[in-house]
């Protein structure tokens, strides 16, 4: 790709960019959120028409007018949000696209059989009878690799591709990658982790703010360098984090048992925690083995079988979420958009939405405040430095990490005694992720008490006072922190208990 | 109450099912592409009127019918221009398909005494029952319990279907598998408005009182909830569409059932509608197809 450029609007999203991928070469396109990384893949792809620049494949020059002539280049793209048809099998998910619709019948029995054959060969396995929704995200991955390799796709395009997985299926998906390159295919990593960089990456292309920032080669290179390149500067330290603080109890969980609404199985099984003021804890697992539903169920907005939840000694619950607001609870959810804002309202509509159903910022009884909305939001949005400070503008117009920002606006300035934070860097550029951390860790200064649930490794060690591992609703591994075993912490993850992996020593896996 | 009289109650109700039946069949076919076509209603006045008009005119009732099949393509691409290609928003445009009710006024009136005659299948009319129930229709009614199937087989055994329903289910999908969905929801709303104007036209062609003034009564709206209890299943339609010529036809019983034959006509009137009312609420809550009724926007075009 030579010179590609793409404005939006006032908006240079690619500016000038060249970009070159060898044959079986696993190559990382670095760069924070906005950087202009998915921009430029998805015009290689054929999703976007670009302004000016030109796609040489193979020596000729191209132009994509859909991605159907990127398919037909052998180029496909995995997308950082699955584009899968959750209601519809493996195997329809796989040949979707790759008939003229005219084509009278669709056998499915043969495309299950099709799909089975390039599942094999590509050492992908998959089931391609299991419906989409009910298997797990890295299976879903896969099944995405496997559209791109049954359309004869020899260049894979993968955007955050680790963005939804744990250590383990980060493990399986490198491994499968590097089974591709060995069959001569190439891929390209979208992605803003330096050690995924380091772990996979032949090369590695790095852009900020829609500009090249450089090209290196593995080896040539180290992770300062890079985050130099991305970032343009170098990011202070967080502070250390603290022992055991010693404070009385504010969260108190005994034998809580939550249902999962879909499947009907206990999500969360008999489950005991403690949190103390001055104190984050930090709760670590897979997707769907729990957390989001123990985060529920403590946000209120998931209701338990059975068990108590206690906030300083009063019982909470069976409150509904704006009487555990007014208890002191704090909540970041893990769907900002979803269920931590209203995209359509203003900020200052959102900023003020827990207020009002408090009896705040109303005058002559029934009517809103305008003006006093307007006012406290200005104050926040500068207090939290949230980008544009701008009281009216509507929260689907920001960046996620101002979006973010947002949602803590109002979650802190309430001055909770317990915070919840269910992933609450998920997707954020390197900038917003330090944000994140400063405010939680600014909040446990404080004396308050913070449950973080996350699938970020890193996020956990650092952030964390003390760490459970959350494996099919239970706790598998506890620890303190500054004893804690990053490699133990991993198996726990992945379901294997530390006295499992002493009896196979080969088990043990690496973290970066 | 006799044999005779259920005999009757279920043949006329199968009969009596037939435009709802065909306008089921075709909601369900946009509905699964991803676009809510309220503007059912409109559409089969429309074939109505056709079918009506083309019989005043010295046509027979099967040219009427016919001439519903380019009208209703011809309506279906207006309504997809607007809902596709415009990206209106759905449930109000629908409202402006509907209408299309005022044309009846500049029409009103076009008598039409002739109607279907019923043709009964040798040897299966001769069944009990089933055979005076069922195999004693007239030929629009057949085809649309043929219809039934065929709709069936176009949405599950075709990759048409496959594709339209994954339009109609993720969108987003379709396109990355390197699909068009403008043109797939374009080729769903021509069919469905097709059928749906057809099953307009099957109004007139299977009762002999011609167009008037809002000749459909709310049929358009039946079908758009039949096609929810039937989960979007044209078998299950079937069923749906059945209980609502069931309930339709037994107000020409009212007088022989008896203590319930005081109730005064408005109450049998609204029977049906009250019964599939019911059947909506009652039924198991049933999932709409996830986009039904978003307007997709491309993704070259978008942002």
């Amino acid at each position: 790709m030579l010179g590609i450029t793409k404005r939006f609007g006032p908006v240079t999203a690619c500016d000038g960019i060249d970009f070159v991928l060898g044959r079986g070469e696993v190559h990382c396109l670095l760069g924070e959120n906005g950087a202009g990384k998915t921009t430029l893949m998805s015009i290689l792809f054929g999703l976007i028409p670009p302004d000016d620049g030109q796609i040489i494949v193979d020596g000729t020059s191209v132009q994509f007018g859909s991605p159907r002539d990127a398919l037909n280049h052998g180029i496909g793209m995995v997308h950082q949000h699955f584009m899968l048809v959750p209601e519809f099998t493996v195997a329809e998910n796989v040949v979707l696209g790759s008939r003229p619709a005219w084509t009278p019948r669709f056998d499915r029995a043969a495309a299950e059989e099709e799909v089975r054959e390039v599942a094999r060969t590509s050492g992908l396995e998959v089931d391609p009878r299991a419906l989409i929704r009910d298997i797990p995200v890295d299976v879903q991955q896969r099944v995405e690799i496997l559209k791109l390799l049954y359309r004869g796709a020899k260049v894979l395009i993968l955007d955050e591709p680790t963005a939804s997985l744990g250590p383990a299926g980060i493990k399986s998906l490198f491994e499968g990658l590097a089974t591709l390159r060995e069959q001569g295919h190439s891929a390209i990593l979208i992605t803003h982790k330096l050690t995924e960089v380091t772990a996979v990456a032949d090369g590695v292309t790095v852009l900020r703010g829609g500009r090249l920032q450089g090209s290196f080669r593995q080896g040539n290179t180290d992770e300062a360098e890079l985050a130099r390149a991305m970032t343009g500067g170098d990011i202070a330290a967080l502070p250390v984090r603290r022992a055991a603080s010693g404070g009385e109890v504010v969260l108190r969980v005994r034998g809580l048992t939550v249902k999962d609404t879909v499947t009907g199985r206990n999500a969360v099984e008999d489950l005991d925690l403690e949190v103390a003021a001055g104190e984050i804890v930090g709760i670590a697992g897979v997707e769907g083995n729990g957390q989001r539903e123990l985060a529920d169920a403590l946000a209120g907005v998931l209701a338990p079988e059975s068990g108590t939840i206690l906030l300083d000694d009063a019982d909470i619950t069976a409150m509904p979420p704006r009487a555990r607001h007014a208890a002191g609870l704090g909540v970041i959810p893990e769907d900002r958009l979803r269920w931590g804002l209203v995209a359509d309202l203003t900020l200052a509509e959102n900023l003020a939405l827990s207020d009002i159903s408090r009896g705040g910022l109303r005058r002559r009884g029934r009517l809103l405040d305008l003006d006093g909305m307007q006012a406290r939001a200005a104050e926040l949005l500068e207090t939290y430095g949230v980008r544009p400070p701008n009281p009216k503008a509507r929260a689907s117009q920001l960046s996620g990490g101002n979006q973010q920002k947002v949602v803590i606006a109002r979650e802190m300035s309430r001055q909770p005694r317990l915070l919840v934070a269910a992933q609450p860097t998920r997707g954020l550029d390197v900038g917003a992720i330090d944000y994140v951390h400063r405010q939680i860790l600014d909040m446990r200064d404080r004396g308050g008490a913070v449950l973080l649930v996350t699938n970020e490794l890193e996020e956990l060690i650092a952030l964390s006072d003390r760490i459970a591992v959350m494996y099919r609703g239970r706790f598998v591994y506890r620890a303190v922190t500054a004893d804690a075993d990053v490699d133990a912490i991993a198996m726990a993850m992945a379901g294997i208990s530390p006295e499992d992996a002493d009896a196979q020593p080969g088990a043990a896996m690496e973290v970066a | 109450m006799n044999s005779t009289i259920v005999i009757s109650v279920f043949a006329t109700g199968i009969a009596l099912m037939t435009p709802v039946l065909w306008a089921a069949l075709g909601e369900a076919i946009a509905e699964r592409a991803g676009v809510l076509n309220i503007g059912i209603e409109g559409v089969m006045l429309f074939g109505a009127l056709v079918c009506a008009w083309a019989i005043r005119e010295g046509a027979g009732i099967w040219t009427g019918l016919l001439l519903a099949i380019p009208v209703g393509a011809v309506l279906g691409l207006a309504l997809a221009y607007l809902w596709v290609s415009r990206g209106a928003d759905q449930i109000v445009s629908g409202i402006i398909g509907a209408t299309s009710l005022l044309f009846d006024e500049f029409l009103k009136g076009v008598g039409v005494v002739t109607s279907l005659d019923e043709i009964s299948i040798p040897l299966l009319s001769d069944i009990p029952w089933i055979g005076e129930i069922v195999f004693q229709q007239p030929s629009v009614t057949y085809l649309a319990l043929l219809a039934a199937p065929l709709v069936f087989l176009l949405l599950n055994r075709t990759w048409f279907g496959l594709y339209i329903r994954s339009a109609g289910e993720k969108p987003r999908a379709t396109e990355t598998a390197g699909l068009s969905v403008p043109a797939l929801r374009y080729t769903a709303v021509v069919v469905s408005c097709v059928l749906i104007c057809f099953g307009g036209a099957s109004l007139i062609a299977i009762t002999s009182g011609g167009f008037v003034t809002n000749v459909t009564a709310g049929q358009g709206f039946v079908a758009l909830a039949i096609v929810v209890l039937g989960r979007w299943n044209p078998f299950l339609i079937v069923g749906g569409a059945l209980l609502f010529g069931v309930s339709q036809a037994l107000q020409f019983q009212a007088q022989s059932l008896g203590f319930l034959s005081s109730l005064p006509p408005e109450a049998w009137l609204s029977l049906p509608y009250l019964v599939t009312i019911v059947a909506v609420v009652v039924a198991k809550s049933s999932r709409y197809p996830n986009a039904c009724g978003v307007p997709f926007t491309p993704a070259g075009a978008a942002r």
